[in-house]
């Protein structure tokens, strides 16, 4: 479809100045032909301008999109996401970036990527906005299919694995004793690797629950110290054979509300990795600081540090450090990744310090409900 | 004084962990009745009115939650002990396990034969 005569001579007051028709003939193709959806409104957000991808996104025409507001397509989400966007645009200034759930003519719902973006005259007044929406409806579709199957696909797995889990178990505890030495530990490691994959599953649920938005946060009155107990119980054979040396800097009274499962996890994350990155005779401190709003949680070791070039992307899901991967082979690169969404999800934040051979801490700040 | 044997009824399509919880009850003096589905399940709890059932979610011909459902429509049904025994933690099943009364949600690879074992005694009274 042609634009009409009106939106052309809108495209020319935005004109830049330019020296010959040919640039503005070039910038007006380009809009025209874009895939994305490209909109231009007054200051009150009444469309002026609607491009041909616009059309086909939403099912509107232009001339039923001209002198209506986006909200013709859009007003699917709650009232605070597009205060949101008003405060930023219009309040701030700036340009809006989102995710946004719209409605087609035909009354589907879609995703979209959108960027908004004021325009502004001499003064610094906002003279226009400038919307462009990508549909990202199939792209969506396809991520939560993979992450179904993922969560899928892992409580399967764990089938089979309850299987060995207790058989080899069944083996090892049985009363007769007829197996050898090597026996016993051959038995012991299809003990161990089943529980590592074990693991591995949990970890894959943990993020697929994170990506579908569906991991639950059940806070209960707990004490923390515990849970770092137990923690700490369940690395005592390393810890040992390590000869690790732990310090426990926290009360044995921590009552709190939060989360018991999750907050294993936390813990238990850190620990492990601690206990697991510091070399024979090391030290692993625990300490946790609590007052009314919040709760301060420390782990550190003068263990083998995170190289400072790969810092940054400490908490990026499937990442793990050069110096980590050369030495130990096991490690899934998920559980930091799980550790700062979950600790997010919870209203928290974690943050880290670390020096190569010199050991690194990890700060876990939680608020506390009430 | 001779205590009554209390009788377990364990519903799961997994027949090695079915064959192999019986070896462990039955060393603890505790009668196994087994069942390979929901339906099955629910003809043999209603008939032999078991002391405890351990039930998974998973199962063909009828998943373990509609067998609670069903099992709670029924007047000895309704106050029937049930602990839930599954590969599944999603919190929407345990939530929905929890709301027709049954009494724990074990996961099966987070827990080992003993845990098991442990909750089934709690359960019968007999720890």
């Amino acid at each position: 479809m042609q634009p009409s005569q009106s939106n052309t001579s809108m495209i020319n007051t935005l004109k830049p100045n330019s020296e010959s028709d040919f640039d503005i003939g070039i910038f007006q193709l380009a809009v025209e032909n874009a895939s994305d959806h490209i909109i231009i409104t007054d200051d009150a957000s009444r469309i002026l301008y609607a491009n041909p991808a616009a059309e086909k996104i939403t099912g509107y025409s232009q001339t039923e999109m001209i002198g209506q507001t986006p909200a013709l397509w859009g007003k699917q989400m709650e009232k605070k996401f597009y205060q949101k966007l008003w405060q930023t645009i219009k309040k701030e200034k700036k340009a809006y970036h989102g995710t946004f759930i719209n409605q087609r003519k035909s009354g589907e719902r879609y995703y979209a990527q959108v960027d908004i973006a004021p325009i502004f005259d001499k003064n610094k007044k906002i003279k226009y906005y400038v919307g462009i929406e990508r549909d990202i409806t199939e792209q969506f579709e396809l991520d939560k299919m993979k992450t179904e199957f993922i969560s899928l696909a892992s409580h399967q797995l764990r089938a089979p694995l309850a299987i060995i889990k207790w058989h080899a178990s069944a083996l090892m505890q049985s009363k007769n004793k007829n197996f050898d030495q090597n026996q016993n530990k051959y038995i012991n490691e299809i003990y161990q690797g089943n529980q590592r994959m074990i693991e591995l599953v949990n970890a894959l649920l943990y993020v697929s629950r994170i990506e579908l938005g569906k991991l639950i946060i059940k806070p209960k009155k707990i004490n923390l110290s515990d849970i770092i107990r137990t923690c700490l119980d369940g690395l005592e054979p390393t810890i040992k054979a390590k000869k690790l040396k732990i310090k426990k800097e926290f009360s044995n009274n921590l009552n709190i509300k939060i989360d018991p499962d999750l907050m294993h996890y936390i813990i238990d994350n850190l620990v492990s990795n601690a206990v697991k990155y510091t070399q024979a005779n090391g030290r692993v401190r625990v300490k946790v600081e609590k007052n009314k709003l919040k709760v301060i949680i420390s782990v550190a070791d003068n263990g083998m540090g995170i190289p400072k070039s790969q810092q940054n992307k400490i908490f990026s899901k499937l990442f793990r450090a050069d110096n980590v991967v050369s030495k130990d082979a096991d490690g899934t690169g998920l559980g930091l990744y799980i550790v700062k969404s979950i600790v997010e999800l919870i209203g928290g934040q974690i943050s880290f310090k670390s020096a190569i051979n010199k050991g690194s801490e990890f700060r876990v700040y939680l608020p506390l409900s009430k | 004084m001779t205590q009554e044997k209390k009788t377990i009824l364990i519903v799961d399509d997994e027949k090695s962990i079915l064959d192999l919880l019986k070896e462990t009850f039955t060393n603890e003096d505790i009668e196994v009745i087994r069942a390979l589905n929901g339906k099955e399940g629910l003809k043999l709890a209603l008939e032999k009115q078991p002391d405890l059932i351990l039930l998974d979610i998973i199962m063909p011909e009828m998943g373990g939650l509609t067998m609670l459902r069903e099992l709670r429509k029924n007047e000895w049904g309704k106050n029937a002990r049930v602990i839930i025994l599954s590969n599944l933690s999603n919190n929407e099943k345990i939530a929905e396990a929890v709301a027709e009364g049954a009494y724990d949600y074990l996961v099966k690879t987070e827990c080992s034969m003993d845990d098991v074992v442990q909750k089934a005694k709690e359960r019968l009274g007999l720890k």
